[in-house]
């Protein structure tokens, strides 16, 4: 099968998986390799990262930026917050953070993953040359995890480039053992058939219409791929083969009623208008609020009308009519309950039902009237970013108004201490006041000088016991009893009395130094002990001193916080009625291009119903 | 065909012209628009981070000044003898903190995040803490196990990490402690 047609290349081209890359968004929270942590509040970060709670991973990692800055990390901190300010749709800090690192002195290695991120946010805010220049800024030390991404990343800027030949040329180069293969591959085919070799492009394309499917996100990729293929033939006018592709899809997913649609067509073209009457019938039971089921119900009475059966027709266009103004009245209610914020609320209601600080995407659909004309506006890409935003300001919201709750505590907390603070005062102005200390420091130096005297004159009894200075003192009463006695006598009382003498002499001269030492260690601990006591002084000094500015500039500080946190206040409850009435924009928009599409289905419902009517009077006349 | 055909068939053509035209000038307004907002959403999500870091800092500089904060952190390794599934954690025996681990938190953890646990106050001087870890061991088995450690507080924050890993030699879990200043 050939897709010649050039309207059926521009409508493949548009099919082409652009918004794969920033759904699955495999930023350092997906890396394989388990980094080395070396400090706490690091690790802390990548905690609440890995558990997508991006705006407490920023927190965290700011206030240890201020108050423990992380030292031991390299520049793994800088490279996480750029990937944080990314994953927060942050998208001017990350590029500041990843540009200043590729100006920094750093490993090769952290240098191209910043080119990295800096090509996928250009390639996000549709920058495409500078993505396109970052990319060829990479070079070969880009970790290997990242091939099939930055390959991915590079097919896309191309394709969005309409550089198809390059395209191919990166795209072509996939390996077939990754996740990414079928959705480059997928890519790749629509590179191929834009660029007019339809043949190869085709041949891929049926590659993934052949998937073996292994998870959801395949199925949907490979009916995307025979829904393309499907109507591809359709225009290419082999209408068999474009039936046997749409027969590929399956009878409930996102594709189905559109290849119903498709077969239908497919049989109709080749004049088998009764088999077309099947799947668009069974269309017709499908909900009416689906376009493919609007069109069929135009269809079925075309059909009809082609195999003669006027009367039968005439019944399905005058159903189609009723269905139509029954769709028409409908869609013209949603849109004023969307105008009265009937749809805001129902997205209000579910953000509190969101129990998660952070979502890649809105996983449970808002319960509103809307919802069921507004399922693929709200699964585009476009539309969920902001709807990522307008959730991030609902939680901001909620995170201003916990703090305003705190504000008042945090004040009564800082009263209590002032309080307790001002009944210490007495005490600690009683401790300063204390006369105590320099007496005993004046005892303390006497005791100083006098050790100071003994060392110098090696005063050797000077450091004897209680009980060795009492025998030196009975010891000196004998000695003068003694010289009373005239010489000559008591010889030997003499000589007793110097032996005696010499005994306790040589006891305390043998055990001096260690005597001495012992008390000049002592005399150390006092001292130690009284520049303790001075610094508790100092220390209670400035503290009274300094505490009552202390609270002053706390309070001032609660102040000033409170002020910031009423005026971010407003500016976010502006911001938010803003992005309110945006999205009520939004979605009345495609309300109305779906009522405009129904009136037009009228319009042609009605014009065939008369010329019908118009043909059958015609008959009867005749 | 006649007249009226040709008329409905104008009116469809020139109606449709038209909605396309509209629709084009409103894409553009509309991205403009969007532009403009998403950087309004990004300056304001700047100063609401920044508020948010300040106001954390005061908070903590209030509620656990310095000379007396005291953090327990933990963290694991491979994970592959032990699923952690609850932790408690005693100060001087007085139960402090407990938590009741969910999938995430775990998947989180085995990544090498670090969860703090508790942050609270303590006096300088000597400290007794009791890390209670229940879970799944070796060969699915229910496990239970208790670290103790003696603290000395001096003046300045204290961190404490508990580090699970596996000892690959025993074939056990192990439940180690590391002091952090």
């Amino acid at each position: 099968m050939k897709t010649n047609s050039k309207q059926g290349r521009l409508s493949l081209f548009v099919l082409f998986l652009s918004g794969y890359f920033s759904i699955t968004s495999l930023s350092l929270a997906q890396d394989e390799e388990r980094l080395e942590i070396r400090n706490l509040h690091f690790g802390e970060t990548l905690y609440h990262f890995y558990q997508k709670q991006y705006f407490t991973a920023i927190s965290d990692l700011l206030v240890a930026q201020k108050k423990h800055p992380i030292q031991t990390q390299g520049e793994n901190p800088n490279l996480l917050l750029g990937g944080l300010y990314l994953s927060y749709n942050m998208t001017q800090r990350a590029g500041n953070i990843f540009t200043s690192l590729t100006q920094k002195d750093i490993s090769k290695r952290l240098q191209s993953s910043a080119w990295y991120y800096l090509a996928r946010i250009a390639y996000q805010n549709s920058e495409l040359e500078k993505a396109n220049l970052a990319v060829n800024k990479i070079g070969v030390h880009l970790p290997f995890r990242y091939n099939d991404e930055l390959q991915h990343l590079q097919g896309n800027i191309l394709l969005k480039q309409k550089n198809y030949k390059d395209a191919i040329k990166i795209l072509s180069q996939y390996s077939d053992s990754t996740d990414w293969s079928h959705y480059t591959k997928f890519n790749l085919a629509i590179a191929l058939i834009m660029a007019d070799e339809n043949e190869k492009g085709t041949e891929l394309l049926e590659e993934v219409a052949e998937l073996d499917a292994q998870d959801i996100e395949q199925i949907a990729l490979r009916d995307k791929a025979n829904l393309a293929l499907g109507y591809a033939a359709l225009k290419a006018k082999d209408n068999e083969t474009a039936a046997d592709y749409f027969r590929q899809i399956r009878l409930s997913g996102s594709q189905s009623n559109k290849a119903l649609l498709g077969i239908g067509w497919a049989f109709h073209k080749e004049g088998k208008l009764k088999r077309s009457l099947v799947p668009w019938v069974e269309l017709k039971n499908r909900s009416s609020k689906d376009p493919a089921v609007q069109e069929a119900l135009l269809t079925i009475p075309h059909a009809l009308e082609g195999l003669n059966a006027k009367e039968q027709a005439l019944a399905y266009y005058n159903d189609a009519i009723n269905s139509y103004n029954k769709e028409l009245a409908t869609l013209k209610s949603v849109i004023n309950s969307v105008k009265q914020g009937e749809f805001i609320k129902s997205l209000r209601v579910l953000h509190l039902h969101q129990q998660k600080e952070n979502h890649l995407h809105f996983t449970t659909l808002p319960d509103s009237t809307a919802t069921p004309y507004l399922q693929s506006l709200i699964a585009g890409q476009e539309f969920q970013s902001i709807l990522k935003n307008y959730r991030d300001l609902l939680y901001m919201k909620n995170i201003l108004t916990h703090w305003n709750n705190q504000i008042p505590s945090y004040r009564l907390m800082l009263n209590e201490r002032e309080k307790a603070y001002d009944s210490r005062i007495p005490k600690i102005s009683a401790f300063m006041k204390n006369t105590q200390q320099t007496k005993l420091l004046n005892r303390y130096r006497k005791l100083k000088s006098r050790l100071e005297a003994i060392e110098k004159n090696h005063v050797v009894f000077a450091l004897a016991s209680e009980q060795e200075m009492n025998l030196l003192n009975k010891l000196s009463k004998i000695k003068k009893l003694l010289d009373k006695v005239p010489p000559g006598q008591l010889e030997e009382q003499h000589d007793q009395y110097r032996l005696f003498k010499g005994i306790l002499y040589w006891q305390v001269a043998t055990d001096y130094t260690p005597r001495y030492w012992q008390v000049k260690k002592r005399l150390l601990e006092i001292e130690k002990a009284f520049s303790k006591l001075e610094k508790k002084k100092t220390s209670s000094l400035t503290t009274l001193v300094k505490t009552p500015e202390y609270f002053k500039d706390f309070a001032n500080n609660i102040n000033n916080k409170q002020r910031k946190i009423k005026n971010l206040n407003q500016q976010i409850s502006n911001v938010i009625k803003y992005q309110e009435s945006l999205i009520n924009r939004i979605a009345i928009d495609e309300l109305t291009k779906q009522k405009h599409l129904i009136e037009n289905y009228h319009i042609r419902a009605s014009y065939s119903l008369t010329r019908l009517y118009d043909s059958l009077a015609v008959v009867e006349k005749k | 065909m006649n007249y009226k055909t040709i008329f409905i068939s104008f009116l469809l053509a020139f109606a449709l012209v038209a909605l396309g035209l509209a629709g084009q000038v409103r894409a553009e307004q509309q991205n403009n628009k969007l532009s403009a907002l998403g950087n309004k959403v990004e300056e304001l999500k700047k100063e609401i981070l920044e508020l948010n870091r300040d106001l954390f800092i005061l908070e903590e500089e209030l509620l656990f000044p310095a000379n007396t904060q005291f953090t327990v952190f933990l963290s694991m390794d491979k994970g592959q003898l032990f699923t952690l599934d609850s932790v408690q954690i005693r100060l001087n025996d007085k139960i402090v903190a407990n938590h009741l681990y969910t999938e995430q938190e775990l998947k989180a953890l085995l990544r090498g995040g670090v969860q703090r646990v508790y942050m609270g106050n303590l006096p300088s001087g000597r400290h007794e803490l009791i890390a209670y870890f229940n879970g799944v061991g070796p060969k699915g088995r229910d496990f239970k196990r208790g670290t103790t450690i003696a603290l000395e507080k001096s003046s300045s924050p204290k961190f404490v990490e508990l580090k699970i890993t596996d000892d690959t030699s025993k074939q056990q879990p192990k439940f180690n402690v590391k002091v952090w200043e």
